[in-house]
């Protein structure tokens, strides 16, 4: 096997609060992603779906932002460790205790990031947003801002094939009068036009892997079904890895090859698509089988609402598991730990893993 | 970049609205300003305007001309008086005696070259402090540019004048001369420029306008995406942080700008519209007055137009926002 | 989407130290107007003897605290501080005036959008550009060129120059309001008009763009007056206006006597600070206690 064309290990993200606490928002996130494989990663909003993406990027504007752990990006040119030196920019202690303190020298570490990743971004990594109407600059027409991520990152390309090469893209995404729409503005155009566009935008660069945060959320249901088709045939016809982020099940049936699900930050179950989606299957954290039951029960993506007073325990969760408040799994047995060790991620087969201490053998 | 067909119909549209409106502009307030005229307390002073206007065009004057012009009311004054000055007829100043028109005309570019500098020299020097403040590099720094920017634009003008000219021959013995009507020399150009770009506000409302409005941009949306692409953030920030902005604050304080000229014309003996407007109003020479707003204003609101006509253009959804 | 906004770094000490530069702030602006009206009063009333005219030829261009003059002498020995207490004189009634005609007939103009929208919302547009076509000073000689060099004709131009303005700005307001269904509510419930108007609109929503309108007008009306005593057409000789109290010590300013001709123009620049800090305080209070 080759080696993964994305690793990330112990990827760890906090935000600063005013009273100097600090927001846990990723802890411990560790994934790979091979060529050719689509990963989806599922849950609720403010899990830290697209905070991953983001700091991927990095293009997380926080303070302090990420603090902890490696990204390794590996594409035919080169391999690099994106969050190399971080330790140098960053000083912890009291590291996941209450009194957690953490300094960390953003500018700089902005600025070596920006150098890092200046090859990257774009041309080997591509990302596409949830509301595609404002990721346009909507003072420029589509057509020139595709041409632009083609001139960027497609060596020995002047203008007019870059336009020849928008167009054909624009054709490729299914959109209908692509030279016509080359020069349309974005608010002219319909909210699925507008994404398939970005998916263009995103692909013209022929990335190595492409990211999408949320792809259809906020699309009518028939559009929905069209980005779907859309980003199915890409995916069998480009060589492309994906990063898929969603809370909405069906895509991540007809799209992912395997999938993560996140609660709080944390990594709570990693698996292949037919281990996670197995309705009736027991080996799931109880997180997951409340989402599958909720979406099996009602057959239309329902979204968990949680409840605010949850947020607040967040210092609390390094010294217990995070989701023991609604657990439904706990026994006598396991009750101790679960309120007192953070459970790691148990490998329960060859494929599967859960962060639970029920299925600790 | 935007011209097809189909665009082309709202882009006009929009400009001729503007130049519409522009042109009543113009009107309603030669009217405003005349009939302010009208209305003066003096009894002569209208009566001899309008017979000015008539002496310029050689026609003999008699008696029945003067009962005519004694009699005439607001509107027929106006109108008599606006098809003199649309054929270029403004009158005679009373100081001196020469047409108004050309001395004013003549004036005008030098106030010109006065006001352009001024600007470009403020856009200039607010870039390094707009790009210190906005990329965060030394927040210290930046903080204490805002403070003595927002604290220098405080300050009188006519007061600070006094004090460059001062500070300028102490301690640089540079001596700015009066203005040599027959070789402009670019040496006496700097104080007043640097005096109308640091001392009217113009560089404090540049820098304060593009800070904010950069700042709001770099947290749109539409940024984050051309980061993920690798594109050069400058470019797609320009046109809505710094263009628009420019476009605006230029068309909002121009006329400010030329009231401040007025005071440094008459400090530096430049000869340009401002030291006219001060003189005329010294020596109560009301058609030279006249003619001056008239022609100031015209400037102004041709430069106002442009800025439409430039926003227009580089911006895809002015035309189209008319509409709705 | 989900935006992640940039939180700053809390730090108490920065805390309290901003909390300590807002109180120095409204101290600083309570001092500056505070002094200002007291000026006005003691002048106006003659509270106390003070000479004006007295010319100490003893001590010509002094600088402050020299032989019983607290701010120095002018060019003829004058004392500065007199003369400065008596110039306040020159802008603060005008200047009031001037703001109460743009404020009440701009907030005026500005609420009858409420009723005849478009048309109206055309007809101010059209003068504030007409407005914003003549710099303002340049009407101002006109007007003292023709009629007289009187401050309070002046005051009156300046005065109705910023009622589009103003009435601009409300009409925004207005406009935003009318998604919030108080409007049609009121009108509903026969609230009579001029109480909507009045309390509701005007005083309840709009009363930080009047406020701060008010604040700027009057420093504007300052900054307006000063130039043109400068210039020479407001204030003449030997009443002392802060502005031709300036012209009369800049010659001399020339030849390196500083203070006569800097002392009023600090005394200018710690008043027109003094009100753009008012506005921005005062909007800042109520934008607090009022967060929507």
């Amino acid at each position: 096997m080759t080696t993964p064309l994305l690793t990330v290990k112990d990827l760890c993200v906090r935000f600063r609060q005013e009273n100097n606490s600090f927001i846990p928002a990723l802890n411990h996130i560790s994934f790979q992603v091979n060529n050719n494989e689509v990963l989806g990663i599922i849950g609720e909003s403010g899990s830290g779906k697209s905070i991953t993406l983001l700091s991927l990027l990095g293009l997380l504007q926080a303070n302090p932002g990420v603090i902890k752990g490696s990204i390794t990006i590996d594409t035919q040119q080169n391999r690099i460790d994106t969050l190399e030196h971080l330790d140098q920019y960053v000083s912890i202690s009291h590291y996941e205790k209450p009194n957690e303190s953490i300094e960390k020298d953003c500018t700089a570490w902005n600025k070596l990031q920006r150098k890092r990743y200046k090859d990257i971004l774009g041309k080997h990594i591509a990302m596409i947003f949830q509301n595609s109407r404002l990721a346009f600059n909507p003072y420029y027409s589509i057509g020139k801002q595709i041409s632009e991520s083609i001139l960027l990152h497609k060596p020995g390309s002047n203008k007019k094939m870059a336009k020849d090469l928008a167009i054909r893209w624009l054709k490729r995404v299914k959109m209908q009068a692509p030279d016509i729409r080359y020069n349309n503005n974005p608010y002219g155009l319909s909210g699925g036009m507008c994404q398939r566009a970005m998916i263009a935008m995103a692909l013209a660069s022929e990335p190595d892997l492409l990211i999408a945060d949320e792809p259809t959320t906020g699309l009518d249901a028939t559009i929905q079904n069209d980005i779907l088709s859309l980003l199915e045939e890409i995916k069998n016809q480009e060589k492309l890895s994906m990063i898929i982020v969603s809370h909405d099940f069906t895509i991540m049936h007809r799209l992912a090859n395997r999938i993560l699900v996140y609660y709080k930050g944390f990594v709570v179950e990693e698996g292949s698509k037919n281990d996670i989606l197995a309705i009736h299957s027991r080996q799931h954290h109880p997180y997951t089988a409340l989402l599958l039951n909720a979406e099996s029960e009602n057959m239309v993506e329902k979204e968990i609402e949680t409840t605010k007073t949850e947020s607040q325990k967040n210092q609390l969760f390094f010294s217990a598991c995070p989701y023991t408040s609604r657990c439904g799994f706990r026994t006598v047995r396991i009750q101790d730990k679960c309120h007192n060790h953070l459970p790691p991620l148990i490998q329960v087969s060859d494929t599967q893993k859960i962060r639970c201490w029920a299925f600790e053998k | 970049m935007i011209l097809r067909t189909e665009t082309i119909r709202p882009i006009s549209k929009a400009l001729f609205n503007a130049f519409f409106s522009s042109v009543l502009i113009i009107f309603f307030l030669s009217f405003l300003v005349f009939s302010l005229v009208y209305i003066s307390p003096g009894e002569t002073l209208l009566q001899d305007y309008l017979l000015s206007l008539q002496d310029n065009t050689d026609t003999d004057i008699n008696d029945a001309d003067l009962e005519d012009i004694a009699q005439a009311n607001l509107p027929q004054a106006y109108m008599s008086w606006l098809s003199a000055s649309i054929n270029g007829n403004l009158g005679v100043s009373i100081s001196n005696g020469l047409p108004v028109l050309d001395q004013v005309l003549e004036l005008t570019l030098n106030t010109l070259y006065l006001i352009i500098s001024a600007l470009l020299i403020g856009l200039l020097s607010s870039f390094p402090l707009v790009a210190l403040s906005v990329t965060n590099t030394m927040p210290l720094l930046t903080r204490l540019i805002n403070t003595t920017i927002k604290l220098l634009s405080f300050l009188p003008l006519f007061w600070l004048a006094y004090l460059l000219i001062y500070i300028s021959t102490s301690g640089f013995d540079y001596y700015p001369l009066a203005m040599n009507y027959d070789n402009m020399n670019f040496s006496q150009f700097i104080l007043p420029v640097i005096l109308l770009s640091f001392g009217s506000g113009v560089l404090v409302d540049i820098y304060q306008q593009l800070n904010s409005e950069i700042k709001r941009v770099l947290n749109e949306d539409y940024i984050l995406c051309a980061r993920a692409k690798g594109a050069s953030i400058f470019k797609h920030v320009f046109k809505e942080g710094i263009a628009f902005p420019l476009l605006n604050l230029i068309s909002n304080r121009i006329a400010y700008l030329f009231g401040a000229t007025i005071i440094v014309e008459q400090i530096f003996n430049w000869p340009g519209i401002g030291r006219l407007l001060w003189q005329a109003t010294q020596d109560r020479d009301i058609p030279l007055l006249l003619g001056a707003v008239i022609v100031t204003a015209i400037v102004i609101r041709t430069a106002h137009f442009s800025a439409q006509l430039i926003y227009v253009l580089i911006n895809p959804r002015a035309s189209h926002e008319q509409d709705k | 989407m989900n935006r992640i906004n940039k939180p700053l770094p809390f730090k108490r000490k920065h805390f309290i130290l901003r909390r300590w530069i807002d109180r120095l702030i409204v101290l600083y602006c309570l001092v500056v107007l505070g002094s200002v009206l007291t000026a006005f009063t003691i002048t106006q009333f003659n509270i106390i003897e003070l000479d004006y005219e007295a010319m100490d030829f003893q001590s010509i261009l002094t600088p402050p605290l020299t032989n019983g003059h607290i701010l120095g002498t002018d060019y003829l020995g004058r004392d500065l501080f007199n003369r400065l207490l008596l110039g306040t004189h020159a802008y603060l009634l005008p200047g009031l005036m001037a703001v109460s005609i743009s404020i009440l007939f701009g907030a005026l103009l500005g609420s009858l959008t409420l009723f005849a929208n478009k048309r109206l919302r055309k007809v101010i547009t059209l003068s504030t550009e007409l407005m914003q076509t003549t710099p303002r000073l340049v009407i101002l000689l006109l007007i003292i060129a023709i009629f007289e060099a009187n401050i309070y004709y002046v005051m009156l131009v300046i005065g109705i120059t910023n009622i589009p303005t103003v009435a601009n700005l409300i009409s925004h307001r207005i406009d935003i309001l009318r998604n919030k269904r108080f409007i049609e509510a009121s009108i509903a419930n026969a609230t009579p008009i001029h109480i909507l108007i009045f309390k509701h609109i005007l005083w309840y929503n709009c009363r930080t763009i009047l406020i701060s309108q008010a604040a700027l007008g009057m420093a504007e009306a300052v900054l307006m007056e000063t130039s043109l005593s400068y210039l020479g057409f407001g204030v003449q000789e030997p009443t002392p206006s802060w502005g031709n109290m300036v012209q009369a010590g800049s010659n001399y300013l020339l030849q390196g006597n500083l203070w006569s001709s800097s002392i009023p123009a600090l005394a200018i620049m710690s008043v027109l600070l003094a009100f753009y800090l008012l506005a921005e305080v005062v909007v800042k209070q109520l934008n607090k206690r009022h967060s929507l």
